[in-house]
């Protein structure tokens, strides 16, 4: 046997741990600063990658660490996190960073002294963190990472056998399945119901997989009964001295697990409605509106017509179409309201939003060609796209509302000349509007602009009649009772404009690259005047608020799962200390310091693991069940008839990563306690 | 046979702290045991003798003085030169047999040879086969709680003795067992060394068993005398 290569000195480790936490900060500044540059991302995804990939690199410098140092080594760690939240300070000091205050620009010392301090506690904790690893395979000596007897002793002290695991298999599968079903049941049921209010003869889809699948879950289930009922009488009949006690850690590991899961299910049925909200409010955001707008800061655009095909020529921008926007007033009878009156090239408007898409009734090509719009004696139906997904009492009550009480009140529109009317230019009204205005397709509508002319008796309000050419449904109450539609050359005469515009209208491949895409337009226009105005940017209120609720929810409900592996941590203290005979038999025979905390660990990862798969499981049940019995929501409040679900891959990636973590940072003090007992701790106490 | 000892004891001391108070357990014992060698060692209860083997078995690092096998002094190893060492070169049987409850006799014996990191197969074809030697070849699947007292030290036998260790220290193997039943144990004890030549120190109460070992140590007054 020949000796061990000797644990370097803690000062070398020191300066080995600031070197390495150096490093990993100039990756990450040197990282943002390249991707910032090459690529499109979003700030926000700036900042995760470059300081995730810190992390990553604090993680394996404190493994690596381990090695050098042969053990944790945490106070060599401390002083050089010490030393390297110093740095931070002075090197931010001299990059002045942007302060996260609003009432000052750069940040200022005592921001400054908060990011050094969470510099070094990150660099501490992280370190410490990827020590552990280096521990669990060995860095004490030989690096070992097998896991195989040790897998199996894990294996006894959670009574993980077939029989365990089969319960564990229903357990986890079951209600799943059945959520899964009732959602089925329940869409099913909708459709009959549907049917019949259709007067169609109800037709009831079950498929064949559907009644299988439920089949298989009921045997299964059965089965299981009749198991445990089977073994309960074999342990009546058997002498109370032959029956197999369980011990209480046994209890404990399945409360851990349930505790686990029921984190997990929460964390991920939260996250999908939430997220659900928000692609939900984004989506129609952007069907009414662009992806960003091109603004001049001038109000002379007439040069539009030949910045068009440049801005189309740009890479990555999908459409583009001009617009002008003002704020008008609408009279209908005795109703008036306030609009905001938005001038498009219906030809283009496709190309950038989903407007030819959200008509109900008319034709949004009207604007252009009012002599198409029917008179007021032809009732035009709804036909429109977005009028197949309208429906139910609230529906029905509108369009009662509105045609109803023009068939009751025909003498108002016949005062005027029917052939003069035809001359009138067209408008396209959203629901809420013709709603409140009570004017269906064909109606003629006032719009008066306080732009008016100066008379001699002072400045007089210009008005126009329009007739009403389509009627728009977008889901957003306030864009459906605000925004109204006229062509480009309509406007401008209106509102005396000459060939001018407001800007041009963008849509871009990549919703999420709005910004840097925008950038690339105004680069590849020359810049000054121009610039642009991304949708994030255009309702940011809304969306940051989203994003804070969503995040405030997300650390509330990890705590949740925070809480399951506090679980984990007292089940694996009992399972220590219940086994502190064997831990000592295993060392007499040779077992390392690293592979009795491996049992540990993997005992606690089996147990976290086991917990994520049974709570995302039952997460995507529930949230496929929400989506399909359609929860109602008050429109008067939400505008969203049902609860909104998006089950997003990522993040239940995301979820199951920091359950795990979560585990595995609690199995570290009862596996490093377990893996300093002395061998004869155990053998001593009889 | 080298010219060191397998194993030496120079000097060893051992104490405990009861609360306030300073127990000393062992007080410069020395003693030395050649490659192959049988030994019993006896004393009156409480006077450690299991110290003693913890102590030698490389379990329990000493208060002072050293413990050499071939002269290496074993407590200046690291933690994992250590663990092999015990591992290849030391067999541990117990008054209890420590059985993991949950693995069946032939797992139990197979474990020292899955810790060294062998191959499954190997692990338990070495430990079948050194069970076939303690007398159990027929048993191989049952786990501890189907096997009577005997049978369980037995299977501890084979354990501490799987990968040919060349020293194997028995605090009591008899201790639990009827006099007929520990009697066969220490028959087995006494062939064993002969037939592998592996060197043993064997703690007893037993005097009569005690007799029957080639050489017989006594503990008193935290020394290892030979009587």
């Amino acid at each position: 046997m020949k000796q061990g290569s000797r644990a370097a000195r803690p000062a070398v480790v020191c300066i080995a741990a600031l070197a390495l936490f150096l490093l990993g900060a100039g990756l990450q500044y040197s990282l943002s600063l390249w991707l910032g540059g090459s690529t499109t991302l979003s700030r926000d995804a700036l900042g995760a990658i470059s300081f995730g990939a810190e992390g990553i690199w604090f993680l394996l410098a404190g493994f690596a660490l381990s090695f050098l140092g042969k053990g944790y080594r945490p106070l060599p760690h401390l002083v050089a996190s010490l030393l390297f939240g110093v740095v931070t300070f002075f090197v931010l000091r001299a990059l002045k960073p942007p302060s996260f205050s609003y009432d000052r620009f750069f940040a200022s010392t005592g921001e400054l002294v908060v990011w050094a301090l969470g510099a070094a506690a990150a660099s501490w904790l992280l370190a410490m963190w990827g020590a552990s690893c280096g521990m669990l395979i060995g860095a004490n000596g030989r690096p070992d990472a097998r896991l195989r007897y040790e897998w199996g002793i894990a294996r006894t002290h959670l009574r993980l056998n077939r029989r365990s695991a089969r319960v564990l298999l229903v357990a986890g599968v079951v209600p799943p399945l059945l959520l899964w079903w009732g959602g089925e049941m329940a869409k099913a049921w909708d459709q009959v119901r549907r049917a019949n209010a259709g007067d169609v003869p109800p037709a009831l889809h079950v498929s064949v997989r559907q009644i299988a699948l439920v089949a298989a879950a009921v045997v299964i289930a059965l089965a299981l009964v009749l198991r445990f009922l089977k073994a309960r009488a074999d342990l009546a009949r058997l002498h109370p001295g032959q029956r197999r006690k369980r011990p209480a850690t046994v209890v404990m590991t399945g409360i851990s697990i349930a505790g686990v899961s029921v984190g997990v299910w929460a964390l991920t049925v939260v996250l999908s409605v939430m997220s659900g909200f928000e692609s939900d409010l984004k989506r129609k955001i952007l069907g009414t509106n662009s992806h960003a707008l091109l603004l001049k800061y001038s109000t002379d655009f007439s040069e539009w017509r030949t910045v068009m095909p440049k801005v189309a020529a740009v890479e990555g921008v999908a459409g583009v179409s001009p617009f002008i926007l003002n704020e008008v007033i609408l009279s209908h009878g005795q109703t008036v309201t306030g609009a905001e009156l938005k001038g498009i090239d219906p030809a283009s408007a496709g190309s950038v939003s989903d407007l030819p898409r959200q008509v109900i009734a008319g034709d949004l090509q009207w604007i252009l060609e009012p002599q198409l719009i029917p008179s007021t004696d032809r009732l035009v139906q709804p036909s429109g796209e977005a009028s197949k997904q309208l429906g139910g009492p609230e529906y029905e009550q509108y369009l009662e509302d509105t045609l109803r009480r023009r068939q009751s009140h025909p003498e108002e529109e016949q005062k005027v000349d029917p052939e003069a009317l035809r001359h009138l230019s067209g408008i396209c009204i959203g629901k809420e509007m013709s709603h409140q205005l009570r004017a269906w397709v064909g109606d003629v509508v006032n719009v008066l602009t306080p732009l008016g002319e100066m008379t001699p008796t002072g400045p007089v309000p210009r008005s126009r009649p329009f007739r009403v050419a389509c009627i728009l449904y977008s889901g957003m109450y306030e864009y459906d009772s605000k925004f109204v539609y006229i062509g480009i050359p309509e406007a401008q005469r209106f509102f005396k404009m000459g060939d001018n515009i407001v800007g041009l209208e963008l849509k871009f491949t990549d919703v999420d690259a709005a910004r840097a895409l925008g950038r690339r337009v105004v680069a590849a226009l020359g810049g000054f005047p121009y610039r642009t105005k991304d949708w994030a940017e255009l309702n940011r209120n809304l969306f940051s608020a989203l994003k804070l609720e969503k995040l405030a929810m997300a650390i509330i409900l990890t705590f949740i799962v925070l809480v399951a592996c506090f679980n984990i941590l007292s089940t694996l203290i009992m399972l220590v200390l219940e086994k502190t005979k064997e831990i000592s038999i295993l060392k007499s025979m040779g077992a390392r310091d690293a592979s009795v905390m491996k049992i540990f660990v993997v005992e606690g990862l089996t147990i976290g693991a086991i917990g994520t798969a049974m709570g995302l499981l039952l997460g995507y049940a529930s949230c496929s069940f929400i989506e399909k019995f359609g929860l109602q929501l008050d429109p008067d409040v939400y505008y969203i008839s049902n609860l909104p679900v998006n089950v997003d891959g990522g993040q239940f990636l995301t979820v199951a990563a920091i359950s795990l973590a979560l585990s595995y940072l609690a199995t570290l003090y009862p596996a490093t306690k377990a893996s300093r007992l002395s061998p004869v701790d155990g053998l001593r106490e009889e | 046979m080298s010219l060191d000892p397998l194993v030496e004891a120079r000097g060893v001391h051992k104490s405990y702290w009861l609360g306030e108070k300073e127990i000393h357990v062992l007080r410069g014992a020395s003693f030395a045991l050649g490659a192959g060698e049988m030994a019993s060692l006896v004393g009156p209860s409480g006077v450690g003798k299991s110290t003693f083997l913890h102590v030698i078995g490389t379990l329990d690092p000493p208060t002072e003085g050293e413990v050499l096998f071939e002269g290496r002094d074993a407590f200046r190893m690291s933690e994992e030169e250590l663990s092999s060492f015990r591992n290849r070169s030391i067999g541990f049987v117990f008054q209890f047999h420590y059985l993991l409850p949950e693995f069946s006799a032939l797992q139990n014996a197979a474990m020292p040879g899955l810790i060294s990191r062998l191959p499954r197969e190997q692990a338990e074809a070495q430990a079948r086969e050194m069970l076939q030697i303690v007398g159990l070849g027929e048993r191989l699947d049952h786990k501890p709680g189907e096997l009577s007292g005997g049978e369980q030290q037995r299977v501890a036998l084979a354990r501490a003795l799987v990968l040919k260790p060349r020293l194997l220290l028995a605090d009591e193997p008899t201790g639990n067992l009827d006099e007929a039943t520990g009697e066969g144990i220490h028959q087995l004890l006494v062939e064993l060394n002969q037939r592998l030549g592996i060197a043993a120190i064997v703690v007893t109460h037993n005097p009569r068993l005690a007799e029957r070992m080639p050489r017989r140590l006594r503990l008193t007054d935290g020394l290892v005398v030979d009587a």
